[in-house]
């Protein structure tokens, strides 16, 4: 079953003194993924891959093109519409270090989606919390630290617990481990993997590793230019 | 016991330690340190001044003009016989108050300014600096002048012209700031939340660009009360009567030679003042551990 279909995504930037001269980062690229698989999406720096990431999940405005979520068109989704995509997509960044608020404790950065969204009562809040941080087997001394505090592999579980807290049913996860060393990086994956299986969430991804993509995928996509050039 | 007692002490120099370390780049500062202390004593003066000053800083005495410092008249008296260490006092209040007032003025407005102007973008961003440039395209002191001509002098309309020009460089401040941190994964991360533009500014942004809008502000104290000193030595800041050290200084000037403590005491009170808040905005500055930002450093 489809949960996410991408046709015709365009997203161009315009530059220059008369917004003439046209980056093409994506380029016309249509693609699907099924519940609780994951596409792979490899290329190299600079060939479009975050851009398409951010543009399928709306953080950036396509230049053209629609995306379905679920069935439905995403593309014209606007105000709480909008909002209620907040839980269901979700994406992780490559960057531990810079992905968390530096002045916000570890508590308030995995309450903040669940607050936001009033996905639990306050009272519960403490218990849900406990739940999310042994999901990612994190002690939970950390919590009243600031991210400063913490390792690059901590942080990017932190980082998955807050996400996870949403239930989402799709991820972009933007290069997640390329920047944590080798050992980490395997217990990143493997959680990812297991995280999966659990909830049965569909994952986009991305990375220029060739084994961890092999790995992780079902389906792996090439793209180069802003162009896919290939499944495999 | 005695290993427990080892223990709590062991726990206690840790403790005292990590404490060191947050304060350690300002303690370690003595310059910013007795800047601090000083701007304790200036506090203190405005806030007594009714039982520090031994005069009424207004009372008129004919018959002693212009007296030398004494016991009586620490500093001496001016031409109109007033107690000039009263008036020096009391003077604590004008300079303090209008520096506060002005610098948490233009700190807010600026910063809320500079917020939108950077992570809203688009016209709002256009419309914001283009008022950013035509104020700063004036010297300062120029539009200050026309300004408080144009209210007439008084306390309030020193306040009202410093803050029409001095909120421009929070805004700048804080617009660059806001247009670094917006790029952060974190920013981003907590728009794929999809709350508010404005659940993202105060939760994420603004917590964010306050350090440097703290060490700015503090900075831009020093630099205000001597302006506001400037205004009233111009004759369009604090009117006499009442004390203030610009207009006291004016005052002065007829009896440089005769009697200089008319201006020496008021000149040394607004020197003291600059460089307590200028020594501590550098020792924050520094603290903060951040690069001496050129902005910040303009001032």
């Amino acid at each position: 079953m489809t949960l996410l279909k991408v046709e015709d995504l365009k997203k161009y930037y315009y530059s220059g003194l008369f917004k003439k001269e046209v980056h093409r980062a994506v380029d016309g690229i249509s693609f699907e993924i099924g519940r609780g698989k994951t596409l792979g999406l490899v290329g190299k720096s600079g060939c479009g891959k975050s851009t398409l990431g951010r543009t399928v999940l709306r953080l950036l405005e396509p230049t053209a093109g629609r995306v379905f979520f679920d069935g439905q068109d995403i593309s014209g989704f606007k105000g709480s519409d909008l909002k209620s995509l907040g839980t269901r997509m979700q994406i992780i960044f490559q960057n531990p270090e810079s992905c968390l608020n530096p002045r916000m404790k570890i508590y308030d950065a995995i309450a903040e989606p669940l607050r936001l969204h009033r996905l639990c009562d306050r009272d519960k809040e403490r218990g849900r919390i406990q739940e999310l941080i042994e999901a990612v087997s994190l002690s939970e001394e950390l919590l009243f630290r600031y991210p400063g505090e913490l390792s690059g592999g901590q942080l990017q579980r932190v980082a998955i617990a807050r996400v996870l807290g949403m239930k989402p049913e799709f991820i972009v996860a933007d290069e997640p481990t390329s920047m944590l060393d080798p050992l980490v990086q395997a217990q990143i994956l493997f959680l990812l993997k297991k995280l999966q299986t659990e909830y049965g969430i569909s994952f986009l991804f991305i990375s220029h590793d060739m084994p961890v993509v092999e790995w992780m995928s079902d389906e792996i996509a090439f793209m180069e230019e802003g162009k896919i050039v290939g499944f495999r | 016991m005695t290993d427990m007692i080892e223990k709590i002490k062991l726990t206690e120099k840790a403790y005292l330690a990590e404490k060191r370390l947050v304060f350690g780049e300002f303690r370690k500062n003595r310059l910013a340190i007795s800047g601090l202390l000083l701007i304790a004593v200036l506090c203190f003066l405005a806030m007594f001044a009714p039982e520090i000053a031994p005069h009424d800083p207004l009372a008129q005495k004919l018959d002693s003009r212009l007296l030398s410092p004494s016991s009586e008249y620490p500093f001496g008296t001016d031409e109109l016989g007033r107690c000039i260490f009263s008036r020096v006092v009391y003077g604590t209040r004008v300079s303090l108050g209008i520096g506060l007032l002005v610098v948490a003025a233009t700190s807010i407005a600026g910063t809320v300014l500079g917020l939108l102007s950077g992570y809203m973008g688009g016209f709002l961003d256009e419309a914001i600096m283009r008022g950013v440039d035509i104020v700063m395209a004036f010297p300062n002191i120029i539009l200050a002048l026309v300004i408080a001509g144009l209210l007439g002098p008084g306390f309030s309309s020193v306040v009202l012209a410093l803050a029409l020009t001095q909120w421009p460089v929070y805004a700048r401040l804080v617009r660059g700031q806001v247009l670094s941190l917006r790029k952060r994964a974190f920013v981003e991360a907590a728009r794929a939340l999809r709350p508010s533009s404005f659940y993202i500014m105060r939760k994420h942004i603004l917590p964010n660009c306050m350090g440097p809008v703290i060490v700015l502000g503090t900075l831009e104290i020093a630099h205000v009360i001597i302006f506001a000193a400037a205004l009233s030595f111009l004759g369009l800041g604090i009117q006499p009567p009442d004390p203030e050290w610009g207009s006291m200084l004016k005052a002065g000037i007829p009896y440089l030679r005769t009697a200089p403590q008319l201006t020496f005491f008021p000149g040394l009170m607004i020197i003291f003042t600059v460089f307590s808040f200028n020594f501590a905005g550098d020792g924050l500055r520094d603290s903060f551990g951040q690069p001496a930002n050129q902005e910040v450093l303009a001032r």
